[in-house]
Formats: C-alpha cells, structure tokens, sequence
C-alpha cells in the first residue's frame, strides 16, 4: 500500500513519533478515567493512585519517545533513505545472564529458606552483575 | 563497527549487513545452547518449551480436581491437597504458562517480524528466561516442603495469606516466585518495547507492523503498568508475614480490601495480558489460510489498543460482592470492554469472508478459537453487570467463564501458535492428519468439561470446593465434567507423538510452507543468527512479503477490481 | 458472487429470535433457580435479558463462522480472492451496534443493582451473620444498633450445620460480620451473595457495605454456602435456610429465644 499521501503526512509530522503519540494518548486516557474515578469513588485512594501513576508512566514514556526515539526512528519513516542504526552490538553467546539469573533466584529463595541459601546467592549475583556488566563494557 | 551500505538490487532491498564482531555464526548445542545462547531464537523456543512443560504439569494438577470432584466424598486427595491443587494449577497456568508461552512467541516472531536481527537486549532477555524459569520452579517446589506447596488460591485473599492462616515455606515460596516472575515479566516487556520502537527495519513504520507486533506492543505496556504493581503488593505481604508489619491485617489496622484492589489493578488486565499475544495469532493466521490482508488493519490496532487501556479501569469488577466498589463505573468500563472485542471478531470474520480458507490445522485452532471465544466474551458481559454478578461470583460460572476465555480461547492460540510457524522454528512441518485428531478431541473435551460448568455455577456450585454433597444434586453434571477433562487430557497424546514424529521423520517445510504474508516468512527455516543474510523484501505495507509475490494484488480501500475481473 | 463482505444473518436467527423473546415474557429463568425473595424477581428477568441477548450474539457469530467455512472454503479454487481490506461504514455499523447494545444493558442493570442495594425504613428481622473458619453463627437482634446481647443465638456444630429461620413475606436485614479471614454469605435461591470481610463492622475499612436486604417471598427449605474460598473446610462451610409461615416463625423464635437465654445465663 505505497500511499504517498499517508507517508507524507508521517513525515510531517515528525515532531512527535507514532510511538510518541501513542503513550501520550494512554496518558490522556488514564487521566480522563483517573479524574471520573476520583470525583465518583469517594474516596478510594488505592484505585486512585494507581490510575495515576499509570498517567505519570505514560507520560514519562511520551517524553522520551519524542526526546529519543524521534532521533533512532527517523530512517523508519523515510524508508526512501538511510538504513537506520544497524552498528548495535549483539552478543550471540555469554553466560553472564544465566548466572546472574542463578544469583537472582537464589538470593530471592534465600528471603525466605534462609541464611544458608541467601549468602551464597548475593555472592553469585554480585560476581555474576559484575561480569555482566564488564561485558557489556568491553564490547560495547 | 562498519556499516556496509549495499546498493538494493531490484525487487529484493538488501538490509546492510553488519559486520559481527567475532561472532560465532556456528550455533551452539545442547546445554551450552539453553544457558548461554543470547538469539533471540533460542532463547524464544526455550521459553515456550519450557512453558509447555509448566503447562503439562498444571493440567496434570487439573486432572486430579476433576477426578476427585467426579463424584461426592473424598476419593483420592484430602481438601488440604485439593487446595493446593487448584491454588497451583491457577498460578502456574496463568503465571508460568500463558504469559511466559506468549513472550516466547514475541521472543521469536517479533523481531523476525520487523525485520530486526535481534531484540534490543539480547543478555537481558537470556536472564529474564532463566529469572522466568527460577521464579516458577520456586513456586513447584513447594510442593516438596513439609507443608505442601501454598493453598490459599491463586489471588492469595489476605487474611487468608498471612502468617497466621497460611504458615509455612509453600506459601512463603509462592510470593518469592512471583516476585521473580514479576522482574521477569517487566524485564522481558521493556524489551519487547524497545525492540518494537528502535529496531524496525526500514519502511516498517508502525502502521504497517503486523497485528501481533502490535499486540505485543500493547501487552508489554500493560506488564510495565501493572506487573510492579503485583510486585509491590507481594512485597507487602512478605513483610506482613515476616516483618509484622500489618498492611492487611484488619485487626491491628490494616485493611483486607487494599490487596484486592492491588490484586486485580494487576489481575484483571494480566488476563488480557494472556489473551491479547494469542489475538494477534489468530489474527495472522486467519489472514494467512484466508489469503486475505487482516480485514479493518487500523481498527482492529485501534480496538486492541482500547482493549488494553479500559482494561486498566475495570479491576474492581472482580470485587462487587464486596460491598466496597463504585458499581456503575465498573460496571461500565467492563461493558464497553466488549465493544473493542465485538469489533476485533467481526474484523476476523471479515477477514476470513470473501477469502480462500484453507481447513490446515493452525487455522482449525483459530476458528476453534473464536467460536469459544465468543462464549466467553458473552459470559464476561452477564459478569459485567453487578446485578448478575452477585449471584454469578465466586461460582463455578466464573470458572466455566475464564476457561472459555483462556483454556479455550488462550490455549487454542497456543495451539494455532505451534502448528503455524512449527515449520519456521524446527524446519518441519507438523503432521496435519495427527493435528486434526488432536484439535476435535480437545474442541469436544474443552466443550464438555466447561460448558456444563456453566449451569452448575446458576445451580449453586461455589466454586474452589473439594467436595460436594449428594444432596446437592450437583452430581451429574460433575461427572460430565470430568469425562470431558480426560477426554481434555487425552487429546495432548496425539500431539505429543506428533512431534515426536516430525522430530524422527518430518518432511522439511522450506521458507514459506503456508504463502505467508509477513517477513518471518521471507528467510529459512529456521532462520539463521543474524535473521535475513540475503536482506529483506521492501516494506510498504504491512504484508511486504505477499507485496512481493503478488505485486499486482496489493490490499485495496474500496472493492477489489482484480477480484472482480478474475471471478468474471 | 456478491462483491463486498457485508453482514449476512442467517435465515433461522429470526424466528428462534422471537421464539426467545416469548420466553423472556413468559419469565423462565434459564438455568437460574427460581427466586425466593423480591429481589430475586428482578435478578430473575435481568437475566434472561442478558442470557437471550447473549444466546443471539453466539448465534450470529457461530452462523456467521459456519458460513465461512461452508461458502468460502478453498476446496480447488485455489486463486486470488478480493484483497480488498477497509469498508468504514460497515465497520462504524459493527462498533455502534455493540455500542448500543452496551448501552442499553447497562441501563437495564442500574434500577436492579439500585434495588439490591435499597435498605429504606425499618426491617422485620435482623440478623448478623457471623462467619469463622469454617461455621456460620446467626445472632437474631431487636434492632439496626446491633448492640447488647442477641435476642436468638444460632450455632452450627460439627455434625449439625446452622439453620438460619426467617419468616415469609418479611424485611429480613443481614450484617455480615467475619471473625478471621473473608467469607461469602450465599443462598443461591436469594440469586445474590455477599462477602464478609473482617474489619468491615469497624471505622478501620470505611466504605465497605456489610448489610443486605431481602423481602422473603416462599417458605420451604434450602441450603446456603460460604462462596468465597476461606481455607482448608471451605467446601463443608454449608448452612440450612428455612423460611416459615407466621405461626411457625413465633413459635420458633420465643422457644429459640429462651433456649438461648439459657445458655446465656
Ligand atoms: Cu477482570
Ligand atoms: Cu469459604
């Protein structure tokens, strides 16, 4: 559907990405049903709340989509030009992950099962976090 | 790093390749493979194997109910069993199958989809499966402590979860593994996110994404607003439990009622959470058997956006009987749910109508999938209305309700899911004969054990009960029911040994066994690391591949001229 | 061929349609155990609305499938069919039908939850409902104050479940009360239920209704259950429910009355 109308208007539009747009309006939503709620429930401050804090998150998103994303997408939406970032560096192999994992989920155990299990499960995840993160910084 | 800029050749647009960085192109095996292998690909398989796994285990869990209930007394589990059977089968099959089985499918499709050569983080999706896989074995494992696995329902009502109604180390195992599989959750739907918004191909705007990229889009969203919201509130608990400090606890000032709200502001959307990823399925491969472009592509993104945002607002339908909710609002928001719903139906249905349906067993699931959809969509619009509701809670219609959604609707996804792009990952198609057989015994076992649910739910059957009583005349239909969960269970074995055989002995399916539409089509089977070395067709709609083997039957606004001429 | 998808009901949704809506006039209840207080009448022809409505929309998208897979199957015609993808007046039609439907069973559901909800002027009985892991206790009061000792005491035992009596064609008023974890009082004939959740009868959780109301309507017997799953007995958490005629219903109470002071004292 090569429509050059609608990609025209894409590309006019580039102020504000789709993706952009697309947390605002969750944002714009949640506020409408957070503010109904609010007048209505008397009261119920749980449901309040969280309604919004979805808002703040949504918007959050927003913001940073048309900070950010605006400048790594441009090549989508003009696909007549440019190849977008393609440099991004994608391990095929680390074992970081899988022990970090391991020292998450025993340490997470260890909340409950106890000491024995705990201690050796933060030693894990701090070995295995620091190596993650070496990796990260070494080939990045 | 060097970005080699290729000139497109005719017809194919090369993607630039990249040059990896000492990357082994050679792929690993074996063990080696599951924990260390960062492809998308495999970690992808790894979570839907590993899922079906969870999932064959809590149907197991679901057997033993059935058998029990089929009859009044206590046959074969004490009530103390039974309720760890049901609390267990409800986690596991929400917490450790559905949702888990659902980011393998984004793991693997999405970025093939887009056209992308991995997710954005590839590590961070490695550990969020092994976090996934530690989170849900702590919660089995409490099956194996002196106490039993934790037996208070997969909503974990306070005060029934606290320290004094539910001591012991299952129960403590319980919140640990959903708090694991709640980092799990965000981690794997930040990636999903980011992968969606920064790693497209070119062309590949957000309009002309597939629907279940899109789906995805929504579904992850949703796990970043309320899975910490989960988190926090099993958070509480534990210090509840183990701090003293009194949260819920009404006696020393708590309130009860703040973890239902917390619960399903986490609750109610996760169960779209499950059901969304299957809808984007279905959607693919309606278009795909029908030889159709997905009927109304920009409403249908429209509804499943609406879909995500009301389901936000609707949590406290699950509380009406409690006499602490604003009824007419929920009431409401959970109605209009089911306009988005209709539309997404009728979408399908317009899909499919006018097309050339072809009967293989994905698409079998699909239909199979929206004919019990429907029932459940319709039951949840009688739920919807608190005056029904406060009759209908907490019955066995509720249970018979979210099965039709979710065992029938979510799991016949599943299903349409493995058959349909089984030939991408394993390079073999299924044996279609064998899928059929497998798709009527669990139609007719669903149908049977589910529907009759219904009317002992109108007739006074609460539901979570590890007996009845023979007066209750609540007999007959239990029995239904439980021959229909075993006819349920039987159907798996075809499909077990059907991929036993195609493992031994499949026929090899090539690129694109089923004239697809979308990219994951365009490269092997299965692709290799990297995704598309010889690049990838022009996106300019949000069916490239099809665009490039029928350049002359583009999707059309209006009526379709070609369509006409060719009839005539 | 006809050209363009449009919306095609099958020729039998019209009849069984009407035949439907003759049932809904002739008030059956469609799986619902007949009502047994004021209430339940209006809960009782909500939902055969509701269920009809339901039946129909099943109906169509069911036919509507079995068309699909009977007209357009692929069978040998193995060519191209219509790619055409957008038709916004079809597709306004099917978001504004459902739109309405909404609507409208919204707006029939408001005057039956408002009427379930109604708890105006003074009640002929009331009774606080004590539920505890896993029994039921039915304390008979004067009046809405709750206060001093109950009038009748009821306790179940572990051979014998409670018998709640209520008298026919009364006002009966229940506040329900939890002791430990959250229980749901459910007589499935009242075609309502409502949760006890500990702390509602305290200013600590403010905003939570604890107290129904029922206007019996039949006599006869029937069996109550605890509806929201409280623990380890959760499914023997039964109770009787006995509605009699006026001359029982005094007889009952002034001998149920001594025999609980009795005990008291
Ligand atoms: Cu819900
Ligand atoms: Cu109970």
């Amino acid at each position: 559907m090569s429509d050059p109308a609608a990609q025209g208007v894409e590309v006019a539009d580039r102020r504000f990405p789709t993706e952009a747009k697309y947390f605002m309006a969750i944002g714009v939503f949640f506020a409408l049903i957070a503010t109904i709620y609010l007048i209505f429930s008397d009261g119920e401050w749980i449901g309040v709340s969280l309604l919004y804090a979805a808002v703040i998150v949504a918007l959050v998103c927003a913001w940073f989509m048309t900070t950010r994303v605006q400048g790594a997408q441009a090549d989508v939406e003009l696909y007549e030009e440019g190849e977008g970032d393609q440099t991004v560096y994608l391990p095929t192999r680390s074992h970081w992950p899988f022990l970090l994992a391991l020292g998450t989920v025993v340490t997470a155990n260890g909340f409950s099962v106890g000491m024995w299990l705990f201690v050796p499960g933060v030693i894990v995840f701090l070995y295995a976090l620091a190596g993650f993160i070496r990796e990260g910084r070494d080939r990045a | 790093m060097t970005a080699t800029r290729e000139v497109p050749p005719t017809g194919v647009e090369a993607q630039p390749l990249v040059e990896e960085p000492a990357a082994p192109e050679r792929r690993l095996s074996g063990f080696l493979r599951w924990t260390t292998s960062t492809d998308h690909k495999d970690v992808g398989l790894s979570y839907m194997i590993t899922a079906f796994v969870f999932f064959l285990a809590a149907g197991c869990l679901a057997l033993l109910m059935r058998a029990e209930l089929a009859d009044p007394g206590q046959e074969m589990v004490g009530p103390g069993t039974f309720n760890e059977l049901f609390t267990m089968h409800g986690s596991i099959m929400l917490l450790v199958f559905l949702s888990p089985f659902a980011f393998g499918i984004a793991n693997y499709c999405v970025p093939l989809m887009i056209g992308a050569r991995d997710m954005a983080f590839p590590r961070i999706n490695l550990l969020s499966y092994w976090i996934y896989l530690g989170g849900g074995l702590s919660m089995v494992f409490g099956f194996v402590t002196a106490d039993g696995a934790a037996d208070f329902g997969w909503f974990a009502y306070t005060p029934l979860s606290d320290s004094v109604r539910s001591p012991g180390l299952g129960a403590e195992l319980w919140l640990v593994g959903v708090a694991l599989l709640g980092i799990s959750g965000i981690l794997s739907a930040l990636n999903i996110v980011v992968t969606v918004f920064t790693m497209r191909t070119r062309g590949m705007t957000m309009f002309r994404m597939p629907i279940l990229v899109w789906n995805f889009v929504v579904v992850s969203v949703m796990v970043l607003l309320v899975f910490p919201v989960l988190t926090a509130a099993a958070a509480m608990l534990w210090t509840d439990r183990n701090l003293g400090s009194v949260v819920y606890d009404a006696t020393a000032g708590g309130q009860p009622i703040i973890w239902q709200h917390l619960f399903w502001f986490f609750g109610h959307p996760e169960v779209y959470i499950l059901v969304l990823p299957y809808f984007g399925v279905v959607t693919e491969v309606f278009a795909v058997f029908s030889r159709r472009p997905v009927y109304g592509y920009k409403g249908l993104v429209f509804a499943t956006c609406s879909i995500g945002a009301l389901s936000l607002g609707v949590w406290a339908h699950h509380m009406y009987a409690t006499g602490a909710v604003l009824l007419p609002f929920f009431g409401v928001m959970t109605m209009l749910i089911a306009v988005p719903t209709g539309v997404k139906m009728f979408n399908w249905l317009g899909t499919m109508w006018l097309g050339r349906v072809r009967f293989s067993t994905a698409m079998t699931f699909a239909i199979g999938f929206l004919a019990v959809f429907v029932i459940g969509g319709v039951t949840g619009v009688i739920l919807a209305s608190p005056a029904l509701d406060f009759h209908l809670t907490d019955s066995y219609f509720v249970v018979a309700h979210f099965h039709y959604v979710l065992s029938g609707g979510a799991v016949f996804g599943v299903f349409a899911a493995i058959y349909y792009w089984w030939p991408k990952w394993f390079g073999k198609k299924l044996h279609e004969g064998w899928g059929h057989v497998h798709f009527w015994l669990n139609f007719i076992g669903f149908n049977l054990t589910f529907f009759v649910q219904f009317i002992l739910g109108l007739e006074g059957m609460p539901r979570r009960v590890a007996d009845y009583t023979e007066a209750s005349g609540f007999r007959p239909l239990n029995v239904v029911s439980s021959i229909g969960a075993a006819v349920l269970g039987v159907s798996v074995l075809p499909f077990l040994w059907n991929a036993y055989r195609t493992w031994r002995r499949g026929e090899p399916a090539g690129d694109d066994p089923w004239d697809g539409q979308t990219l994951e089509w365009a490269t092997s089977s299965p692709p290799p690391i990297g995704n598309f070395p010889e690049g990838l067709p022009p996106v300019r709609s949000e069916r490239p591949l099809w665009d490039l083997k029928y350049p002359d039957r583009k999707a059309t606004t209006g009526a379709d001229p070609a369509a006409r001429k060719a009839t005539r | 061929m006809t050209g363009e998808p449009h919306e095609r009901r099958p020729r039998w949704l019209v009849p069984s349609l009407s035949a439907l809506t003759a049932v809904v006039i002739s008030g059956c209840d469609l799986g619902l155990p007949s009502p047994i207080t004021r209430e339940g009448e209006n809960v009782t022809r909500l939902w055969s609305v509701f269920t009809i409505l339901a039946l129909a929309i099943v109906a169509l998208i069911i036919g509507l499938i079995v068309v699909v897979v009977i007209r357009y199957r692929r069978g040998h015609r193995d060519d191209i069919p219509s790619q055409r993808q957008y038709n916004f007046p079809l597709e306004i039609t099917y978001t504004v039908i459902p739109l309405v439907i909404v609507g409208v069973l919204f707006g029939l559901t408001i005057p039956v939850q408002e009427n379930l909800g109604s708890k105006e002027g003074a009640a002929d009985v009331y009774v606080e409902v004590v539920g505890f892991q896993w029994q039921w206790q039915f304390r008979y009061f004067e009046d809405e104050s709750y206060e001093g000792d109950p009038r009748i005491v009821v306790s179940g035992s572990p051979e014998q479940v409670p018998v709640l009596v209520l008298p026919v064609d009364a006002t009966v008023r229940f506040r329900l009360v939890a002791q430990d974890v959250i229980h749901s009082f459910w007589v499935p004939e009242f075609l309502e239920k409502r949760d006890l959740i500990p702390g509602a009868e305290t200013d600590v959780s403010p905003g939570i209704d604890n107290v129904v109301e029922v206007e019996t309507t039949e006599t006869g017997e029937w069996t109550g259950r605890c509806a929201e799953y409280c623990g380890l007995q959760h499914a023997y958490m039964d109770f009787e429910l006995r509605v009699v005629d006026e001359a029982e219903w005094q007889s009952w109470s002034s001998e149920a009355a001594d025999a609980t002071g009795e005990e008291g004292t």
